[in-house]
């Protein structure tokens, strides 16, 4: 374990993988959770300066049920998630272990860069809203596995959007994810969205494959081509489908995500966890606000005022409850397709991991945009699993498998597979 | 004469075993010291999540059922948003689009005596907020604030009328047989803050002003007189009247404008997401039904056929649920008249002692006892009474009580002892002043540890003087 702890420790001087490491971890198999998730007695600050100081008095359900497992430490992240390149955090940026003026990748950066660049884990905790598993896995060439919503229990993590939060796990190979997601996987009642069915993840066979058009069609042509030559090399029979309502997904998913947010951020104000300062002299608002302006990076700022305006009164029927009605398609498209395939096959992420540089020139416009082969499997709530398949101008590319709700078997089957294929 | 319209939202603490989000009890949470029943949950600590308690969804259809309400079959939480010193997650999980039930009535008879049927608009369930207490003032003067998180989560019931009360009058009587169908659901306890109006009122179609936060039935029809008053002078002076919230200040009897109209709340609604949807089925509901026991404007219908009482004494009866109970297990072997009349004086020692029937010690048997002791004319009314006083909170002492008031044998020489000892009264007896005669059965009464009574005392006096 002190080589393992040592390891992080040097680690985290080059990459910045970490908030904090838990030098008290002695035994049992060690892992690394993303900082959003509650530790007991272990600071969790969900990347954000409101939470320095905040030490949980309970333990997230996943950290109870990782037996035989210590905590190693928090891993650095976006703040509560807002982000695609773990930029966004009050701990510093996490850096492409391939190349360190890259990005990880986000939300879940540390978690991802930290099992890329580790000789002894296995595994670490990640967390999902709208791809948070999948683009740093598919940057730092991991395996990132997101389960079905409700499979993992969500009880002790802070909440980004509750209706689209996910755990799930960053990994080396599909059976180390899998093996983890074993272990956290289960029915709680303490999170009422905690659904009562069995894991599944016996070996399937000749699973239809499924390719959506449409997630081909914003992504790096040398991305594309490679992704159709490993097809076309492992001679696995494949048909297109087709998902209509893609196109509509970014948008959709911004205006839940960040209305559900905008109320959970609501409870940071100073009172009784987190940042505070002297309230003599101050009416509760000012007080409020002084502590949200100063605790709050720009990113929550722009979130919690872009949700509070899709769901005030005049503009909630267009926005939030449209957005609601768009996820219905959504998850429709899916399940016809699933009717046709046991499995749809894409790209992760439309490029390889950006550089610092380039990421400074997008607008968060673009940001946002980076999600478009993420965010409609999360609004659907299915599993998700990306695998790497090589890389391309030295970066890792990743092929995301989705499935139908609790067909985790099938993407587990079929990574396996991938993971067997010539690069 | 004006047109008043009047509709109210009231809010009703509900007493199940454990708050309405998570885990913690409610035992005597109103007694317990602050803070201390509270957990991450209704504290709001980041990761934590509710769940629904199944107990205050039961108590909600009840009381959705005695309110002749439509339960629908799927029930969804929403969450308020506003910043609020009180709100441990600065929002309240309520629900907005899809109440727990709609479409009620209840009848209460109008200011002028006739029967009228108040339409109930809707019922939800959500939680209480913290409470605050202001130290040394108002919120915006106090020097500081403390919160008492018991509270939070507490689960509340809103009640919401249709604008069909005219007169501040209907809205006492509402909230009257409101509170006595609440007590015999027992979902509720009676208490000082556990049921609070916000009451909103139009004179002569003109603007809509709202009093929040009124406690109790005589409060909200004190503030509604008043605020009619204030609206009218207001007229009179060639004053507007303004769409307005309006606070109640119960001690200095006035209202005071918090804001107008245009500085109200944007609550920003969204579904609860830490929450499923919830079924109600049509079995859950008959299941609630069933459990629902005989209403009081039920029994009183019933008790006018059964028992030769009077109206007065069937309300005084049916007032208290548990006290009806007795009054109906008494009259099995007793004359209905003769319990009806010492019910209802037991329920003025309770009354006189800020007691309910639930808290007496007295059973049926022994009250019995002492009523066939009345009947036999072993004791006098006035004995009777006093034994009552004495046992309703100790009853193992009736055989020992009872025998002090026990008819004696002696009361010639009762008598001849108060003329004795009132020389001065008896002379101006024999004077001609009649008066005197009240102060001497008075006297007798008193040394006959009221085992004599005023009627027999005179005849004795009377012979003797």
């Amino acid at each position: 374990m002190k080589k393992i702890i040592n390891e992080a420790k040097e680690l985290n001087k080059k990459y910045n993988f970490f908030v904090t490491i838990n030098e008290k971890a002695i035994k049992g198999i060690p892992i690394a959770v993303k900082d959003n998730i509650c530790t007991k007695g272990i600071l969790t600050t969900a990347g954000s300066k409101i939470l320095h100081n905040y030490y949980p008095v309970f333990n997230a359900t996943v950290i109870e049920k990782l037996k035989g497992c210590s905590v190693i430490g928090k891993t650095t992240m976006d703040e509560f998630g807002f982000g695609t390149f773990s930029i966004n955090s009050a701990y510093g940026i996490p850096k492409n272990p391939h190349d360190l003026t890259r990005s990880c990748g986000g939300s879940s950066g540390g978690s991802a860069g930290y099992i890329a660049a580790s000789k002894y884990s296995k595994f670490a905790i990640g967390q999902s809203t709208g791809g948070s598993i999948t683009c740093p896995a598919a940057f730092c060439g991991v395996v990132g596995l997101t389960p079905t919503y409700g499979l993992v229990s969500r009880y002790g993590l802070i909440d980004f959007a509750n209706s689209l939060d996910k755990i799930g796990v960053l990994a080396k190979t599909v059976d180390d994810a899998s093996s983890c997601l074993k272990m956290i996987a289960g029915y709680d009642q303490k999170d009422s969205t905690s659904v009562d069915v069995k894991l599944k993840t016996k070996t399937t066979k000749n699973l239809k494959i499924g390719i959506p058009k449409e997630y081909f069609e914003h992504t790096d042509k040398k991305i594309v081509e490679k992704i159709f030559k490993l097809l076309d090399d492992s001679g696995i029979k494949y048909q297109e489908v087709s998902l209509p309502h893609t196109k509509y997904a970014v948008s959709a998913y911004y205006i839940i995500a960040l209305c559900e947010a905008s109320t959970n951020l609501a409870k940071f104000c100073g009172l009784r966890y987190g940042l505070s300062s002297n309230p003599e002299g101050k009416g509760f608002n000012e007080y409020f606000t002084e502590i949200r302006s100063k605790g709050f990076g720009e990113e929550a700022k722009r979130r919690i005022l872009l949700g509070t305006y899709a769901r005030m009164a005049g503009y909630r029927d267009q926005y939030y409850l449209k957005a609601m009605k768009v996820r219905t398609l959504i998850i429709k498209d899916f399940k016809k397709a699933f009717k046709k395939v046991d499995i749809l096959v894409a790209p992760s992420m439309p490029t390889i991991a950006p550089k610092f540089t380039e990421i400074k020139k997008l607008t968060p416009l673009q940001h946002y945009a980076y999600d478009i082969l993420t965010v409609a499997p999360n609004l659907a709530g299915i599993p998700q699993l990306s695998v790497p398949i090589g890389t391309m101008d030295k970066m890792p590319i990743g092929l995301q498998l989705l499935s139908d709700h609790f067909r985790e078997d099938y993407i587990l089957s079929f990574g396996k597979e991938v993971e067997r294929w010539k690069k | 004469m004006e047109k008043i319209k009047i509709g109210i939202e009231t809010h009703v603490q509900l007493n199940t075993k454990t708050k309405l989000f998570c885990g913690c009890s409610m035992k005597d949470i109103n007694s317990v010291s602050e803070n201390s029943r509270c957990c991450p949950t209704c504290l709001g600590m980041p990761g934590s999540k509710p769940r629904v308690n199944k107990g205050a969804i039961d108590a909600a259809i009840k009381v959705a059922l005695a309110l002749n309400c439509d339960v629908l079959s799927e029930m969804y939480f929403s969450r308020k948003t506003y910043f609020y010193p009180d709100m441990s997650k600065n929002f309240q999980i309520t629900q907005y689009e899809v109440p727990l039930a709609k479409d009620g009535k209840l009848e209460i008879i109008d200011f002028e005596g006739k029967v009228k049927k108040i339409g109930i608009e809707r019922i939800h369930l959500e939680e209480d907020p913290a409470k605050l207490q202001h130290v040394g003032g108002d919120i915006s003067t106090a020097n500081y604030t403390l919160i008492d998180y018991n509270r939070s989560g507490i689960p509340l019931i809103e009640i919401v009328t249709k604008p069909e009360f005219s007169h501040p009058k209907e809205v006492r009587r509402f909230l009257k047989k409101l509170v006595m169908i609440l007590e015999y659901l027992d979902v509720y306890v009676p208490g000082d803050l556990s049921l609070k109006s916000d009451l909103n009122i139009s004179i002569d179609g003109r603007e809509r002003v709202e009093i929040k936060n009124v406690t109790g039935a005589i409060d909200a029809e004190k503030a509604l007189q008043l605020e009619i008053v204030r609206q009218k002078g207001a007229i009179m002076r060639g004053e507007k009247i303004e769409r307005e919230t309006r606070a109640w200040l119960p001690g200095k009897n006035i209202t005071i404008s918090l804001r107008k109209k245009e500085t109200e709340n944007d609550y920003g609604y969204i579904f609860e997401p830490d929450l499923t949807k919830i079924e109600i089925s049509k079995k859950w509901i008959l299941e609630m039904k069933n459990k629902i026991p005989e209403l009081p404007h039920h029994k009183f219908e019933r008790y006018q056929k059964e028992f030769d009482i009077s109206p007065e004494l069937i309300n005084s009866i049916i007032d208290d649920f548990y006290l009806a109970e007795f009054y109906e297990k008494c009259v099995k072997k007793e004359d209905p008249k003769l319990v009806a009349t010492w019910v209802n004086i037991l329920k003025k020692i309770l009354y006189y002692n800020k007691k309910s029937f639930k808290e007496a010690e007295i059973t049926s048997d022994i009250f019995l006892k002492l009523l066939k002791m009345i009947k036999r004319g072993e004791i006098t009314d006035l004995g009777a009474e006093m034994i009552l006083r004495e046992i309703t909170f100790n009853q193992q002492e009736f055989d020992k009580i009872s025998k002090k008031y026990v008819k004696t044998d002696d009361i010639a020489s009762i008598i001849d002892g108060v003329i004795k000892e009132n020389k001065e009264a008896v002379f101006d007896y024999k004077s001609g002043n009649e008066k005197v005669m009240q102060f001497l059965i008075g006297q007798v009464i008193r040394k006959s540890n009221r085992t004599v009574d005023a009627k027999t005392a005179k005849r004795l006096l009377e012979e003797k003087l």
